[in-house]
C-alpha cells in the first residue's frame, strides 16, 4: 500500500487529501467556500470551517467531496485549507500530514510578493518533515486575485509571480480570481486529476 | 489495478470533475492548452508524473478539458451524462443524492482533534484549541488582524478587548502586566499612525504570543510566567530606549511619554537569569514606596523581589500612557460633555437628591406615587433640556 492516499482495495474506496496552502488572506478559504456554493445542493456534505472575528482562517477549513463510483472504486476527496499566517506553522504541518495535493494560492497583489514565497518555501519545509517532496508531489499554482487589476489595485505581473514561485517547480499555473469563481473550478480539476495519477502511478509501481 | 483499469479509472475521474461542473468548463481551445491536447494520449495509456507538465502559467485560462471530446468514449460518455443529472441542474438533484454516498464527516472531528492532542511545537507553545475555548479567543482574532493590517478600528478593538480582559484578570498580576504593555503599545501604534515602525509592532505581536502562551501553558508554574513578563519588560525596555518617542509630527503627547516611560524599566540589567532580573529593577520616584516596601519573606530572593516588581508595573499609572492617551484624543477627539451638559446632570442629581430627602417622612404609599410623578417631572424636564442642546450643538455645525 502506498504511503499517500487512504485506499481500500478491498472496498474499493480511495480518498484522497488535497490541501490548499498559501500565505494569509491569499483566497485558500474562498476558493473553498466556492467549490462548496457549486455543489452543495448535490453534495450530502458539510463543509466545516472555523473563522475568527476578523474573518480569518485559525485551524483550517475542510470539506470532503465525494466523487461517487469511478471504474468500481469510491473516490472521495478531502479538501483543506490551512491557516496562512507564519505562526500557525504547526497547523500546517498537521493539515499537510498524509497529504495528497497540494493547491497552492499564491496573492497577485504586489504588496504580497514576498509573504508569496515565503509560504511556497515553508511549504516545502513542511513537506519534507513527512518525507515528501514539493517536485513530487501533485502540485498546482494559482495566482488569485487577479481582479484586483479591475479595481486599480497593482498586481504583479504573471511572469513576475512564475519566476518567484514556479521557476524551478514548473507545476501547471492558473491565474485566477477566487471571489469571481474564475479558474476555481478548473484549478481543483487539475489537482484532483494530477493527485488521482500520481496515486495510480505509484500503485503501478507496488509489487 | 490493471493498467487497462487504471486508464479508463484516469478516464473516469476526469469526466466525472467535468461533468460535475461543467458549466464552470469553458469549451476546449488548442492553442491554450498545451498540455491537455498532448497529455491526453498518455493519461489513457500511461499514466503521467503529475509534475510533468510544463504548462506555462496562464495558459490554463482558457480552461481547457483534460481530455478533448473526441477522444472520449461511450463508456465516458455514460459518465458525463450521469454526473451532469448528478451535479447538473437543479431538477435533477434527486439523482445526486442518489449517487453521492455520505461523506467521512468524521475526517474533521479527527483532525481538530489531533489539532488538539498534538504536542506543543517549539515555535508556538500552544495548542491553538485551547486559545478558542478562552478568553483570549477575541484578542487572538484582533492580534491576527493587526498582522496584516493594521487601522483605527482594529486598534480601538484592541484596546477595548485589553480592558476587558485587564477587569476579568483582576487579582491576576502578570496576565495584567502583560496586558498593560500591550495597551500602551497599541496606544502608540494608534498614536504614531503611518510613523509606526515595524518593531513596535513586532514587539505587540511578541508581548500577545508570551501573553497567549503564560495564558494556556498549564504546566507553567508562577515564577515561569514572571520571568517570562520579566523578558518582556526588558524587550519594552529596549523597545523605549531605540524608539524615537519624542518626535512624533502630529501625536505630540507620545514625546511626552518618552521620558516618563523610560525610567520604569531603564535599568533593568540586560544578562542576569530572570530569577534575579526583578531583584535590580529600579522604579522611579513615584513608585519606590512600592518597589521597596518591607515584605515579610524579603530575605532577599529574587522571587520576592520579582513579585515586588510586578507589582510596581501593576500599580504603576505609567504617566507615558496617560500622555498617549491624551495624544489619542488629539488624533480622535472623543466628544467632551459640554459646560451646559454638566450643569444639567448636576442639577438632575441635585433634583433627585430633593426628592429624596421629601419623601422620607411620608407613608409608603403616598411616597412611592408623589416620587414617582416627580421623577416624572424630572426626566420630562431633562429630557426637553437635552433636545434642546442637541438643537443648539447642531445648529452651531
Amino acid at each position: 500500500m502506498v504511503g499517500l492516499a487512504f485506499i481500500n482495495l478491498k472496498d474499493k474506496v480511495i480518498q484522497a487529501k488535497i490541501v490548499y496552502y498559501g500565505p494569509g488572506r491569499c483566497g485558500k478559504t474562498t476558493n473553498l467556500e466556492y467549490i462548496y456554493d457549486k455543489c452543495r445542493l448535490q453534495v450530502n456534505s458539510e463543509m466545516v470551517t472555523v473563522k475568527t472575528q476578523g474573518d480569518r482562517t485559525l485551524f483550517f477549513d475542510f470539506f470532503p467531496f465525494d466523487m461517487g463510483k469511478i471504474s468500481g472504486y469510491d473516490v472521495k476527496i478531502q479538501l483543506y485549507t490551512v491557516p496562512g499566517q507564519v505562526k500557525y506553522n504547526s497547523t500546517r504541518r498537521l493539515v499537510l500530514k498524509g497529504v495528497d495535493g497540494v493547491v497552492f494560492v499564491a496573492d497577485s497583489a504586489v504588496e504580497r510578493r514576498n509573504k508569496n514565497i515565503i509560504s511556497i518555501r515553508n511549504l516545502e519545509e513542511n513537506l519534507t518533515l513527512y518525507n515528501k517532496n514539493i517536485r513530487e508531489i501533485p502540485l498546482v499554482i494559482q495566482y488569485n486575485k487577479r481582479d484586483l487589476a479591475k479595481q486599480g489595485i497593482e498586481i504583479l505581473d504573471v511572469e513576475t509571480l512564475e519566476n518567484d514561485i514556479n521557476a524551478e517547480l514548473k507545476a501547471p499555473a492558473f491565474e485566477a480570481s477566487a471571489v469571481e469563481g474564475h479558474n476555481v473550478i478548473l484549478t481543483l480539476k487539475k489537482i484532483i486529476y494530477y493527485t488521482m495519477s500520481s496515486l495510480e502511478k505509484q500503485l503501478k509501481q507496488e509489487p | 489495478m490493471k493498467t487497462k483499469e487504471e486508464s479508463s479509472f484516469l478516464q473516469g475521474v476526469e469526466s466525472r470533475l467535468d461533468s460535475l461542473f461543467a458549466e464552470d468548463t469553458p469549451p476546449v481551445r488548442e492553442k491554450d492548452a498545451p498540455l491537455p491536447q498532448t497529455a491526453a494520449a498518455d493519461i489513457r495509456e500511461d499514466i503521467p508524473a503529475p509534475q510533468d507538465s510544463d504548462e506555462p502559467a496562464g495558459s490554463a485560462a482558457g480552461a481547457p478539458n483534460l481530455i478533448p471530446p473526441e477522444d472520449k468514449s461511450s463508456f465516458i460518455a455514460e459518465i458525463e451524462k450521469r454526473f451532469s443529472a448528478i451535479f447538473g441542474e437543479d431538477d435533477k438533484a434527486s439523482s445526486a443524492l442518489q449517487a453521492a454516498e455520505n461523506p467521512d464527516e468524521g475526517a474533521a472531528a479527527a483532525i481538530a482533534e489531533e489539532v488538539a492532542a498534538a504536542p506543543p511545537v517549539k515555535d508556538q507553545p500552544s495548542a491553538p484549541s485551547s486559545i478558542l475555548h478562552s478568553p483570549l479567543k477575541d484578542m487572538k482574532s484582533i492580534m491576527l488582524s493587526i498582522e496584516w493590517e493594521i487601522n483605527d478600528a482594529i486598534l480601538e478593538q484592541l484596546e477595548e478587548e485589553v480592558n476587558k480582559l485587564y477587569l476579568l484578570y483582576t487579582g491576576n498580576r502578570v496576565l495584567q502586566g502583560f496586558l498593560r504593555l500591550l495597551r500602551f503599545l497599541g496606544r502608540y501604534i494608534r498614536v504614531k499612525g503611518v510613523q509606526t515602525n515595524q518593531e513596535s509592532i513586532n514587539l505587540l505581536l511578541s508581548v500577545y504570543d508570551n501573553l497567549e502562551n503564560v495564558m494556556v501553558s498549564e504546566a507553567m508554574t508562577e515564577a515561569q510566567k514572571q520571568g517570562i513578563l520579566l523578558d518582556n519588560i526588558k524587550k519594552y525596555r529596549n523597545w523605549v530606549e531605540k524608539t524615537d518617542l519624542s518626535e512624533p509630527e502630529e501625536a505630540a503627547p507620545a514625546s511626552a511619554a518618552a521620558d516618563d516611560a523610560k525610567p520604569f524599566f531603564s535599568e533593568l540589567p540586560e544578562q542576569l537569569p530572570p530569577a534575579q532580573r526583578g531583584a535590580a529593577i529600579q522604579f522611579p520616584e513615584a513608585m519606590r514606596g512600592v518597589a521597596e516596601e518591607p515584605s515579610a519573606a524579603a530575605g532577599a530572593s529574587g522571587i520576592v523581589a520579582e513579585k515586588t516588581a510586578d507589582e510596581a508595573l501593576l500599580r504603576l499609572e505609567l504617566p507615558a500612557e496617560e500622555r498617549l492617551e491624551a495624544g489619542l484624543q488629539e488624533a480622535h477627539p472623543r466628544p467632551e460633555p459640554s459646560a451646559a451638559g454638566e450643569a444639567a446632570i448636576s442639577r438632575f442629581d441635585q433634583q433627585v437628591q430633593e426628592v429624596a430627602s421629601s419623601l422620607k417622612n411620608l407613608p409608603p404609599d403616598e411616597a412611592f406615587a408623589r416620587a414617582a410623578f416627580e421623577l416624572k417631572h424630572i426626566f420630562g424636564a431633562e429630557l426637553q433640556a437635552l433636545k434642546e442642546e442637541i438643537r443648539v450643538l447642531k445648529s452651531a455645525r
